[in-house]
C-alpha cells in the first residue's frame, strides 16, 4: 500500500476492480461458456467494457478528471440494468421489450442461490461503481 | 509502488485469473464429455451406421458429421487418407448430425444412395461440390441432382427411398444419440469411445496414432 496516493485514487481503483471483474465475467459467460448476450446485455456491455479500460488509464496517470468521464457511463449502465431487471420482473409490460429476435432479454440464463441473476449482478456492479466514483468525485473536490 | 505499477500488476492478476478460470472450465467440459461418452457408449455406434475401412479394425473413429458443414468437407479427404493408411487397423463410423439448414435432405439422399451401394461415391461427389449446392449457408437439394450424373444411380428409386420412413427413423436415431451426447457442433470425433482432447485434424491424427501404438 502506498500512503502517498490520495483517498480518491483508491476509490477509483476499487471502482476499476468492480468494472474489470464485471467485464471479465461477461466475457466468460459469452465467450467461454458460449451463452449469447441479449440486446440489453449488449447495451450494458457498451457502458461497462470502456470503464474497465479508461479507469486504469486515469489511475496510472493520476488524472482526477477520469471521474468526469467514467461516472456518466456508469450511470447510463445502471439505468439500463435497472430497466433490464424491470423487464425480467414484469414491472415493464413485455410489449416494450426491444429484442424481437435472438436471445430474449427476459429469459433467465443464470440463477445462483435461487435469486442472483445476471441483471441483478449488473445492477450491483454499476451501483457500486457509481457510488465509489461519486465518493471519489467529492473527495477530489476537497 | 507507484500507481502505474500497481495498475499493471492488478491488470495482470485479473487477466491470469480469467485465463485460469477458462482453462478450468474447459477441463471440466472435457471431463463431462468423456463421462457422457462412457455413460452412453451404446449411442456412439449403431448397427445401421456406414463404415469406412475394415469392420473388424481394432481402432474406431466415430464421426458425427453434417454433409452441409464446410469443416466436415475439409476433413473428408484427409480422413479417408488416414483410414487408408492403416488398413485392417482403423475404421471410420459415420453418424449424422445435420445441423445446417436443409442438411436433413442431403442426409436422406445419402441413405437412399446407400441402398444402391453408392454411399461413398455420392458422399465424395457431395463433398467436392458442396460450394455449389450450398451457395448461401443453406443446403439446396435441387442443386445436387446435376452432380449425380455419371454415378449410374436409379434416380427414381432414389427419390422414392428418400421419403422411406425407415430412413427417417435412422436419421432420427442419430439425432437422438447426438442430443444425448450433447453434440452441438460438427464434426465431433470419438476415438475408441473417447472424445478428442481438442479440435483439429492434427489432434485427431495424434489420438489415432496413440491408439494404434497401444496395439503393438
Amino acid at each position: 500500500m502506498n500512503a502517498r496516493l490520495p483517498a480518491d485514487w483508491w476509490l477509483v481503483f476499487a471502482a476499476w476492480l468492480v468494472a474489470a471483474t464485471a467485464t471479465l465475467g461477461a466475457l466468460f459467460f459469452g465467450e467461454v461458456m458460449g451463452l449469447p448476450p441479449c440486446l440489453l446485455c449488449w447495451y450494458q456491455r457498451i457502458c461497462m467494457f470502456p470503464l474497465a479500460l479508461i479507469l486504469p488509464l486515469g489511475l496510472a496517470a493520476q488524472d482526477r478528471h477520469i471521474v468526469r468521464y467514467a461516472l456518466p457511463l456508469a450511470m447510463i449502465g445502471l439505468a439500463i440494468a435497472l430497466f433490464h431487471q424491470a423487464l425480467v420482473s414484469g414491472w415493464v409490460p413485455k410489449s416494450l421489450e426491444p429484442c424481437a429476435r435472438g436471445v430474449p432479454c427476459s429469459k433467465t440464463v443464470v440463477e445462483w442461490f435461487g435469486f442472483l441473476t445476471l441483471p441483478w449482478l449488473s445492477i450491483a456492479a454499476f451501483a457500486a461503481i457509481v457510488l465509489l466514483l461519486t465518493l471519489a468525485f467529492r473527495q477530489g473536490r476537497r | 509502488m507507484n500507481p502505474r505499477t500497481l495498475v499493471l500488476v492488478t491488470a495482470a492478476l485479473l487477466l491470469s485469473a480469467f485465463v485460469a478460470a477458462t482453462a478450468l472450465y474447459h477441463r471440466a467440459q472435457a471431463d463431462a464429455a468423456t463421462r457422457r461418452a462412457i455413460d452412453h457408449g451404446d449411442r456412439l455406434i449403431r448397427p445401421h451406421a456406414p463404415i469406412l475401412g475394415d469392420v473388424t479394425a481394432p481402432v474406431t473413429i466415430v464421426e458425427f458429421f453434417d454433409p452441409a458443414c464446410a469443416t466436415c468437407q475439409a476433413f473428408h479427404e484427409p480422413l479417408k487418407a488416414l483410414v487408408a493408411a492403416h488398413p485392417g487397423k482403423l475404421k471410420l463410423v459415420l453418424r449424422y448430425a445435420p445441423f445446417q439448414i436443409g442438411a436433413e435432405h442431403i442426409v436422406a439422399l445419402l441413405e437412399a444412395a446407400r441402398r444402391q451401394d453408392k454411399f461413398w461415391p455420392v458422399l465424395d461427389v457431395l463433398m467436392e461440390t458442396q460450394d455449389d449446392w450450398k451457395p448461401l449457408h443453406e443446403a439446396e437439394l435441387p442443386r445436387v441432382w446435376k452432380h449425380l450424373d455419371g454415378l449410374e444411380l436409379d434416380l427414381d428409386r432414389l427419390r422414392r427411398d428418400m421419403s422411406d420412413p425407415e430412413i427417417a427413423a435412422r436419421i432420427q436415431q442419430d439425432e437422438e444419440d447426438a442430443n444425448r451426447l450433447r453434440i452441438d457442433t460438427t464434426p465431433t470425433f470419438y476415438v475408441n469411445g473417447r472424445p478428442l482432447p481438442g479440435f483439429g485434424f492434427g489432434v485427431l491424427q495424434k489420438t489415432v496414432e496413440a491408439a494404434l501404438a497401444t496395439l503393438e
